[in-house]
């Protein structure tokens, strides 16, 4: 797989952990470091494109997926990231991908008038 | 990527601008000044300072209205209490260490970072007028599942406000939205009344005194085993 159809493989991938019922938004994964230098190059115009939220890694024949969610507090976070677990592996089932480990991370839960889930 | 700026309101803190992915404090407190508009892609698509706008608009909302009754009353304002509040922000708006939630299930690692939680139990103040939650700790061995966690805060209160009954609804709301987001086993909530707020000067019946806005007092609320 090129550098590209793991960019559009990426794109593919935010849009259906969108779609997940819950996911309130798609944060950019990495460390500070990585993504300061990602959001800098993008504000200054420097590089290519700018880079996907969703992370992809290539190891052999294994790919490696990384996404951090911002997710609604009307939904507990455990079923929602069950929910973005089933989307997102039946996406990489039907783009051919076998065996692919997947790391959903909640970075942030947005607060709902009256309290959360729990409310 | 950062100015220092100047913001008469906000006293500098030490904190990691890794933590706001590149930006201070200041600027998020000046971004908020502006209604959050036009918005800032970078600044919403940055998790930490989500947590801190959050965090900082619940804040301004109490302070200003502490603020227009030091104005009436013509006392000086004890601001000591809002730093603490700005330094609990600070160290929680942190990624901190990731918490598994979910089965255990072959290629799939699911978490959630200790700043979203820490970020959902500072929320919960937002049910209690008044109320601030200051620090705000999850002690234990939060990676590992089934490892007994302790939540422990400091927050302040409004004067005249039934203190055990306002702590005991926190602690209730705290849990039950820690049941709701995460798999923790919290073996207790500790919260500690570290300040109170009064809108009036004077003493009177209150007993408070006439030369502050606030007192502080360390009042040690029990604890309760919420699993």
């Amino acid at each position: 797989m090129n550098l590209n159809t793991d960019a559009a493989l990426a794109l593919e991938l935010e849009a259906a952990v969108r779609t997940v019922p819950g996911v309130v938004e798609v944060y950019r994964t990495g460390t500070p470091v990585a993504r300061a230098i990602a959001v800098g190059g993008e504000r200054l115009g420097i590089g290519a494109a700018p880079q996907p939220l969703v992370s992809i890694e290539r190891a052999g024949d294994g790919i490696q997926v990384e996404v951090s969610l911002g997710v609604s507090g009307s939904v507990g976070a455990g079923d929602t990231v069950a929910a973005a677990t089933v989307v997102l592996s039946a996406l990489l089932a039907e783009r051919g991908c076998t065996a692919p480990e997947l790391r959903i991370t909640v970075v942030h839960i947005s607060e709902v008038p009256g309290g959360s889930a729990a409310a | 990527m950062t100015e220092e700026r100047e913001h008469p309101e906000l006293p500098r803190i030490g904190f990691e601008q890794d933590d706001l992915d590149g930006y201070s404090l200041e600027e998020l407190s000046e971004y908020l000044d502006r209604g959050r508009m036009p918005r800032d892609p970078a600044i919403e698509a940055s998790p930490g300072c989500r947590l801190a706008l959050e965090a900082l608009e619940r804040l301004t909302g109490v302070t200003a209205e502490l603020r227009a009754a030091d104005t009436a009353a013509e006392a000086p304002a004890d601001e000591g209490w809002v730093q603490e509040i700005l330094a609990g922000i600070a160290l929680d708006v942190r990624a901190g260490r990731r918490i598994p939630v979910g089965a255990s299930i072959p290629g799939v690692d699911l978490g959630i970072t200790e700043g979203a939680v820490r970020g959902v139990i500072r929320a919960a103040e937002r049910l209690f007028p008044r109320v601030l939650i200051g620090s705000c700790r999850l002690d234990g061995e939060v990676t590992e599942p089934g490892a007994p966690v302790r939540i422990r805060l400091d927050v302040s209160v409004p004067y005249g406000a039934p203190i055990l009954d306002l702590v005991a609804g926190l602690r209730a709301e705290i849990g039950a939205r820690l049941r709701a987001h995460t798999e923790l086993t919290v073996s207790g909530i500790d919260i500690t009344v570290r300040d109170i707020t009064v809108r009036e000067s004077g003493a009177g019946e209150s007993g408070v005194g006439e030369s502050g806005v606030s007192e502080t007092h360390w009042l040690p609320i029990g604890t309760q085993a919420e699993r």
